[in-house]
């Protein structure tokens, strides 16, 4: 995807409120470890210890989580 | 255009990005979904498509298109709500203050929804002084009747006792 590289995700805060993406983290802290930074912008995300059974597809199904949450909150 | 993925701009005024939410979300199931935002305020939102691992033989092009005919579907929808919302509240206000026995259209708060929201207000915290109510939270110690069991949590009620 274009703005996730290795293991990290930039969200745009204009477009992803903070509230979406932590409570995303929250629900899947249990398949990889997350770490957050603000940059600008951004909300940058960086995956650690991600499970190896999920690996391939964590990120990408994290980014449509946190689009879901920005729709059902 | 990459193989894997199709990327493309949309512009906010054009299409909200309320619209935009609504329309990712009704693709989550399908792809991966990812938006950007270029310009402060956000001039270009930036959406980048990828099929999931299911739908890999899906024709990025008509996903695509797919999705802009969705967008239209959600902007007009969008459109129709921000248009109605006055409506939807005044209604919704007016309904709630014949409820509460308040209702006289000759009254001048029935000409706007602020000065009607705020007799809204001002005609709740009087029924509430009338009837004597006021905000209370059940506490567990104040039992109240429950024979069908419908507060005993699912894991208490079915769940297999251990020996």
């Amino acid at each position: 995807m274009a703005q996730s590289f290795n293991n990290i995700i930039r969200f745009n805060k204009k477009i992803y409120p903070d509230k979406a993406v932590l409570s995303s983290i929250e629900a899947f802290k249990h398949l990889a470890r997350f770490q957050v930074k603000h940059e600008g912008d951004y909300i940058i995300v960086t995956l650690s210890q991600i499970n190896p059974a999920v690996k391939d597809i964590v990120k990408e199904e994290f980014s449509n989580y946190v689009l879901a949450k920005i729709k059902t909150d | 255009m990459s193989k894997t993925n199709i990327m493309f701009s949309l512009d906010p005024q054009v299409y909200p990005l309320g619209a935009i939410y609504n329309t990712a979300y009704n693709f989550i199931d399908r792809a991966y979904l990812f938006l950007d935002g270029k310009g402060n305020p956000i001039k270009n939102i930036m959406v980048t498509i990828k099929p999931k691992p299911a739908d890999v033989k899906i024709n990025l092009a008509e996903l695509k298109e797919e999705f802009f005919n969705e967008l239209l579907d959600n902007v007009l929808r969008y459109q129709i709500t921000q248009e109605n919302k006055t409506i939807r509240e005044f209604i919704i206000g007016t309904a709630l203050l014949g409820s509460l026995g308040k209702l006289n259209p000759s009254e001048e708060f029935f000409t706007n929804v602020e000065s009607l929201t705020k007799e809204l207000t001002r005609a709740g915290r009087e029924a509430e002084v009338e009837n004597g109510e006021e905000e209370k939270i059940p506490d567990k110690e104040s039992t109240f009747d429950d024979p069908l069991g419908i507060t005993i949590p699912w894991e208490e009620k079915f769940q297999p006792k251990k020996r």
